[in-house]
């Protein structure tokens, strides 16, 4: 059998280093976390080589050697060297002794051991006896010498792909209708979901990337509330989307890439409530979405802080995998404990119907009746300029001629009066 | 009608408050409050100052507490001395039984305290507001307990009005709970920050309490921007429809007249024998003590002992000065060396009870400057003791003998000061990691007093990498310069105690302190001075503790020596301290004191008290130095500023030095009084901020005018004094330094061996790193031997030929019990084999790794790298089974280590090297490039450009030197000092700060053989990757 030969390959361009491998030989290793060693038959060396060099980019690091070991060190410590056969010993004699990090997980304290021996290369490593290290350091002693001398130790992992989830199609003509497009997605989409199907998982996003005459091209990424296997329901969802956004001119060509998650599998309780379909109403937020605006949709958190009606909308949770039921909610969803300022329990309340956003308004003291107040908030003191956070105001509760009591509030930062609601 | 504020909190409640005790009263004036009543939390730690401050400003102090309790907490007001006395014993146990900075006080023990307290229910955080948010029949029950337990007049229920909707029903459920149990309202503020701009102040300080950012802090912080305060009249509107809880402010306030003049302190009496009074008993030992000291006991110093006895007696201190005569009886008795230091050098009392070292008659010191009847406080005697464990024993037997709880150490009130705030502040803000030690690095304030000018400041903060034109940095800025000097815990002072007749606890709270067996009270030192509490300073000296080695080493070689007879014209040592030959001796040590000794050529005692005073701030910048320097030198004639101040200035030629110099000037030239004199020494010795020393110059303008004094001479006495508010000696203390510096220099001189092994044994102390100091002996002559297994004891010691065994203390990484087994199984028998010690000794892996890198195995058959392949073998047990299996001899595969490894293996290991200086290794290199040794530099002539270089072992930007940095370069043959300019040293900040080996070219500088060299060029060396570590001092 004629002898094999190794070249390891790092580069940042993980991806594409994996692909330009795969098409030079199937016997592909995996060097964690930047690299790739390819077995090749020693006649195939150069050709490799140039092949590589022709495929990458110009800052990769490759080395060749007979051993693994050997290559991998040549490509990390000597890039661009060919180690001849039968010297990787040599090569590696004048190499320092941290190089061994590249071969095996090495702890700090044996390099400070061999630091304190004087033993610096891998050369010195190589010439200590072998069951001394042993005595030492236990099988890696022996581990760490063979490596030294450019030995192979262990079996690597071989590499598999990630499955990449994306369709694309180059059309003949020109779309300009809604209607054509989605019967085109909605092949697309049932290839897509079969190909997740068979895999046991669904779309957790799905990026759609048109084509479009002008030269240009127009993206739209969908996230559903939860991963979706089904493509009826990712089409019904993207039409939402594409009837709230098209296109501003002719397809000629589509992408669509979809982001693989584990479908939620939920174990519903006989003792909860009934809730709506996940995938309907993720098709309902979408639709609500389209109308009202992303950042208008969601689950409202209140915020801990002193400003009034402060909320942040989040992202809705449609169905959790661990099956939190209605109405709970996560710790850290819930408003912190106010140690200084508590509400209080107990009295008696009434029911504000709030203005949103609040009203400016002007006050005329003849018609105000009776008046409670003022309650005074300030804070985000220290936030910055434009993007400023920072409020005060007085908040009063009057009671007007017209019988109605109101809440009103006079902003200090911006000196105007707004009406925030009306009591019940 | 007025109003009373009875619940303020000031920054003593350690992160609740925003504002100083003086800063909440100087508000309470501006809203017209006739008094003010403080309740700090669990605590009356600012009760002293704000006391003080109230007093200064003319209003009555109310003290109380903000006590923890199980359900919230519960503010307590003193009514009378009995109810003060009960808070203070009711804080300690509490703070007694539990964690430092800890503590709930249940209402049970609450209870104890309730005679002569009245406690109001507290704002939001208050116990029952908390208990009415949980239930309204809980909290009812609660207040009638409390009731009950404090009587029904005693418990008001207290309503707060902060604008707050929620407080509002709170206020409501309270007042219904008071109308039901029949108790009175009373409104107050909840005071916590004093102006309203305290408010940014607080949040940050609550940020800081509770660890997290102001982003993250949410409802944490403050509701609103405005102050708590309201004037009267806004109280009065504010609770229109309660007008009755105004009211009882000032009812209630009428009751509370306790203040803290009336704390009911007594210094302990000393018990005597039967037969004897304290003062006849004084007069008995004093006399008996002084027929020991003067020997013949002369005419002079028996009249200046009858006088001081007769004084002492007219102010009724016989039992202080007998029971610190019995502090130092039990150290004579035990062996410890105790030296009294400061102004008690003046009595000559002192000097016959054992208590100082020097004859004041002898040395005619003023003895006014110690007690006097004008001072109308205690006098103030400090013992110098050896520190570490020696001490210790001396503050147990003080605990022993008055009790636990009648004895206690002072505290020290740890503020914030530059670098804190910076890493605290800018945490708060939430600046990363990088950005808070930038910040840290930048805004201390080393040798620089600029720092609170704004654009100074912001030109750091912008070092820092901050933008100064974010709204965030500039309330950085804002922050960092507000929280200066606030307080941010309580530490322990270092050795101040203070003892009372009957139970401290009764007048201060005590707490437990960080080291085991210590208890200190809620007050410092110049609080307790303030309140007329006497205090005792039992000061840990790291000199006394070598000298005190010394004389045992020394004696242990069969050599006798007597630290109080040491002969006092010894010509070996003064020729040592005239050549400036001075590493490791007491305070003349230092880059500066060196730079002097040639000039002021000390020959005898008085030269070296003169040499420890002059080199003082307070003397360096009223221009003193030099004139000095000259005259002695006869540069220049003795000249007097004025005639009436010859017999003031004359033996010091015509320049004050000393501290008494600076009164008795004021006294004759500006006509102060006693009683202004003793002002004047206070504000020279007053550390807080304070104004009193502007004061002071006005009435001292005005004097010297008076007396015709005026123009040039003018103006230097007035330099003169007010320069030395920046920190000067008094002379007596000067003098019982200098005993404790010639006794070092007598055993550097004499007994060399015994002097360093003592220094290094006491580290870290002094002006120079271990490493410098065995250089130091290897200069002069001495044999510094390596750290051995076989003949190292944990500390370092003197062998049989005079040589210094280095201690197995210096291995870097052995503990102190390995090092403690090493040496005692080592004296049972030596050490057969590495196996042997292994066996015996049970090292960790790094502890014999460290001992075989540094050779001390060798003296076990096996050079360093020998051992250290043995010992990765040796440190993986073999179990019982097979450890006593005769040991298989494998020879070492690796080669010996080199010179340089040697000496890079010796830093790592134990910061210090016995071989050769690691310049050796350059000086070829560095010679070829015309970089001359330390040790030449006296032969080339002032001016001449020359090349130095070295380790940086001092760095050195002290206040008084405008900027300029002192920089001492070791080389293998002596030390080199070098000076930067302060531009020069902004320009190469990081080089000069981070750099262990530098090179220097500049101009030499050669002035009455003090040689130094103004750099102009500065080049960082190869460390050899040594870390070689410098003391830095501002």
């Amino acid at each position: 059998m004629a002898p094999s030969r190794f070249i390891a390959v790092f580069s940042l361009h993980a991806q594409r280093l994996f692909e330009a491998a795969e098409m030079l030989t199937p016997r592909v290793e995996v060097c964690p976390p930047d690299g790739v060693l390819l077995e090749i038959p020693a006649r195939r060396e150069q050709e490799t080589l140039d092949r590589l060099t022709h495929l990458l980019d110009r800052d990769v690091r490759i080395g060749g050697a007979s051993t693994r070991t050997a290559a991998i060190l040549a490509a990390r410590m000597a890039p661009g060297t060919l180690v001849p056969y039968h010297r990787e010993s040599r090569f590696l004699a004048a190499l320092p002794v941290t190089a061994l990090k590249f071969c095996m997980e090495v702890e700090d304290a044996l390099f400070e051991t061999f630091a304190g021996w004087g033993i610096r290369t891998l050369g010195e490593v190589a010439a200590l006896p072998r069951a001394s290290l042993v005595a030492r350091f236990g099988e890696k002693g022996a581990i760490l010498q063979r490596l030294a001398s450019g030995e192979d130790v262990g079996i690597r992992a071989g590499y598999q792909p990630e499955p990449e989830f994306k369709e694309e199609q180059e059309l003949e003509w020109t779309l300009n209708v809604l209607e054509p497009l989605i019967f085109l997605l909605g092949g697309m989409l049932t290839r897509l979901c079969g190909r997740l199907k068979e895999r046991g998982l669904a779309a957790e996003s799905l990026c759609l990337e048109f084509r479009l005459d002008d030269g240009s091209s127009f993206r739209r990424e969908l996230r559903p509330a939860l991963p979706i296997q089904e493509a009826k329901i990712l089409l019904s969802l993207l039409r939402l989307d594409l009837q709230t956004e098209s296109p501003r001119s002719g397809v000629t060509g589509i992408c669509i890439q979809a982001r693989p998650a584990h479908p939620r599998i939920v174990q519903h309780s006989l003792l909860q409530p009934t809730a709506p379909h996940p995938e309907k109403l993720a098709q309902t937020l979408t639709r609500l979405k389209g109308i009202l605006g992303g950042e208008n949709v969601g689950s409202p958190r209140v915020l801990d802080t002193h400003r009034p009606d402060a909320l942040h909308m989040e992202e809705m949770e449609l169905a959790s995998p661990k099956g939190r039921g209605k109405g709970q909610r996560k710790e850290s969803d819930r408003p912190q404990l106010d140690r200084h300022h508590p509400h209080p329990e107990g009295g008696s309340r009434l029911a504000l119907r709030r203005i949103r956003p609040p009203r400016p308004t002007r006050l005329c003291r003849e018609t105000i009746v009776s008046c409670a107040g003022p309650w005074r908030t300030s804070g985000d003191w220290w936030t910055e300029g434009l993007e400023t956070q920072a409020w005060a105001r007085d908040e009063w509760d009057v009671e007007l001629t017209d019988g109605v009591i109101y809440r009103v509030y006079w902003d200090h930062r911006k000196r105007q009066w707004y009406v925030e609601g009306m009591y019940d | 009608m007025t109003y009373i504020e009875l619940h303020a909190c000031s920054a003593f409640s350690f992160l609740e408050g925003a504002s100083n005790p003086e800063a909440l009263v100087q508000e309470a004036v501006r809203f017209g409050y006739p008094a003010l009543g403080l309740l700090d939390r669990d605590g009356v730690y600012g009760a002293p100052r704000f006391y003080r401050a109230c007093r200064g400003a003319g209003i009555r102090s109310i003290v109380g507490a903000e006590l923890t309790t199980p359900d919230g907490r519960l503010p307590v007001l003193v009514e009378s001395r009995t109810g003060y006395q009960n808070l203070c014993r009711l804080i300690t146990s509490t703070k007694l039984r539990s964690e430092k900075g800890a503590g709930i006080t249940s209402l049970d023990d609450a209870a104890d305290a309730a005679s002569g307290t009245i406690c109001l229910t507290g704002g939001r955080d208050g116990a029952l507001a908390c208990l009415l948010r949980r239930d309204r029949d809980e909290a009812r029950a609660w207040l009638d307990r409390l009731q009950h337990l404090w009587g029904p007049d005693q418990v008001y229920v207290e309503l707060q009005r902060h604008f707050a909707r929620d407080q509002e029903a709170l206020n409501q459920g309270l007042v219904e709970l008071a109308r039901v149990q029949k108790a009175p309202l009373v409104a107050t503020n909840g005071v916590r920050h004093a102006a309203a701009s305290g408010r940014v102040l607080h949040d940050v300080l609550t940020c800081i309490h509770h660890k997290i950012t102001l982003d993250k802090a949410g409802r944490l912080l403050n509701r609103y921007a405005d102050g708590d305060w309201n004037s009267p009249e806004a109280m009065r509107r504010i609770f229109a429809d309660l007008p009755e809880a105004v009211e009882n402010t000032v009812s209630l306030a009428a009751r509370l007249d306790f203040t803290l003049s009336d704390l009911g302190y007594r210094f302990p009496d000393y018990p005597v024998p039967a037969g004897e009074t304290m003062v006849s008993y004084l007069r008995k030992v004093t006399h008996a003590g002084a027929r020991q000291r003067y020997r013949p006991y002369h005419e002079k110093a028996r009249r200046q002992i009858e006088y001081e006895l007769n004084m002492i007696e007219k102010l009724d201190l016989a039992g202080y000065f007998l029971i610190v005569w019995d502090i130092v009886r039990f150290c004579r008795e035990n062996d410890l060396l105790a030296q009294g230091r400061g102004s008690a050098a003046n009595s000559a009392v002192c000097y016959s009870l054992g208590i100082t070292a020097v004859d004041p008659v002898g040395m005619d010191l003023l003895f006014e400057r110690f007690l006097s009847e004008e001072r109308g406080e205690w006098p103030d005697i400090d013992l110098d003791l050896p520190s570490g464990d020696r001490r210790e024993r001396v503050i147990q037997h003080v605990y022993e003998r008055y009790g636990r709880r009648g004895a206690a150490m002072t505290a020290n009130v740890i503020t914030y000061r530059g670098r804190s705030a910076a890493r605290e502040v800018g945490k708060v803000f939430g600046f990363p990691p990088e950005t808070l030690d930038r910040l840290s690095k930048l805004l201390v304030t080393w040798g620089e007093t600029g720092l609170h000018d704004e654009s100074l400041l912001l030109h750091r903060i912008r070092e820092a990498g901050l933008q100064i034109g974010s709204r965030r940095t500039r309330q950085f800025a804002r922050i960092w310069r507000e929280i200066q000097n606030l307080p941010r815990h309580l530490g322990q002072h270092t050795g101040g105690m203070i003892i009372c007749q009957g139970r401290l606890d009764s007048v201060v709270p005590l707490e437990p302190a960080r080291m085991p067996d210590r208890t200190v009270v809620q007050w410092d030192k110049d609080d307790c001075a303030d309140l007329g509490i006497i205090k005792v300073d039992l000061l840990g000296l790291g000199m006394m503790a070598a000298i005190h080695e010394a004389l045992e080493l020394v004696r242990s070689s069969g050599r006798q020596i007597d630290l109080a007879h040491l002969p006092q014209d010894d010509p070996k040592v003064y020729a040592m301290l005239q050549a400036a030959d001075t590493v490791g001796v007491f305070q003349v040590e230092s880059r500066a004191q060196m730079a002097t000794l040639p000039r002021l050529k000390p020959r005898c005692f008085y030269d070296l008290v003169v040499e420890v005073a002059i080199i003082r701030p307070g003397p360096i910048v009223g221009e003193m130095v030099h004139p000095y320097l000259s005259r002695r030198a006869g540069l220049e004639p003795v000249v007097y500023p004025h005639p009436s101040l010859e017999p003031i200035l004359k033996r010091t030629l015509g320049v004050p030095l000393f501290q008494e110099q600076l009164l008795r000037i004021a006294m004759v030239a500006a006509d102060f009084t006693g009683g202004q004199a003793e002002e004047l020494r206070r504000a020279l010795g007053f550390k807080r901020p304070d104004d009193a020393m502007r004061k002071i110059e006005t009435k001292l303008r005005e004097g010297l005018a008076r007396n015709g004094i005026e123009g040039k001479t003018h103006e230097t006495l007035i330099k003169y004094i007010t320069s030395f508010a920046l920190y000067g000696f008094p002379e007596s203390h000067a003098a019982s330094f200098a005993l404790l510096a010639y006794a070092s220099a007598y055993l550097k001189a004499h007994f060399p061996a015994a002097f360093y092994t003592a220094l290094l044994n006491n580290q870290p102390m002094g002006f120079y790193h271990p490493a410098t100091l065995v250089k130091d002996a290897q200069h002069h002559g001495q044999r510094v031997r390596c750290i051995d297994v076989q003949y190292s004891d944990w500390r370092c010691t003197v062998e049989s030929d005079r040589s210094i065994r280095l201690g197995l203390m210096y291995a870097r990484g052995l503990r102190q019990g390995t090092g403690l087994r090493i040496e005692a199984e080592r004296r049972q028998c030596a050490y057969a084999s590495l196996a042997d010690f292994q066996r015996r000794v049970r090292p960790n892996r790094n502890e014999i790794t460290v001992l075989a890198r540094i050779g001390a195995l060798n003296s076990l058959g096996m050079r360093r790298r020998e051992a250290l392949w043995q010992v990765e073998k040796a440190h993986r047990f073999a179990g019982p089974l097979l450890e006593r299996l005769p040991e298989e001899k494998e020879p070492s595969p690796l080669h010996d280590m080199t010179r340089v490894e040697r000496m890079i293996s010796d830093y790592e290991g134990t910061g210090m090297t016995i071989g050769p200086h690691p310049m050796v290794l350059k000086r070829r290199a560095l010679g070829k490039r015309g970089v001359l040794p330390a040790a030449q530099l006296h032969q080339v002539r002032t001016g001449r450009r020359v090349q130095v270089a070295g380790t940086v072992i001092v760095r050195q930007r002290p206040m008084t030197a405008k900027g300029f940095l002192f920089v001492s370069l070791e080389d293998e043959t002596g030390i080199a000092n070098v000076i930067v300019r302060p531009k020069m040293f902004d320009e190469h900040r990081l080089l000069l700060m981070s750099s262990s080996f530098l090179l220097v070219e500049g101009i030499l500088q050669n002035q009455e053989d003090v040689i130094s060299v103004r750099a102009e060029r500065f080049e960082a060396l190869d460390s050899f990757e040594i870390g070689v570590s410098s003391h830095d001092f501002g």
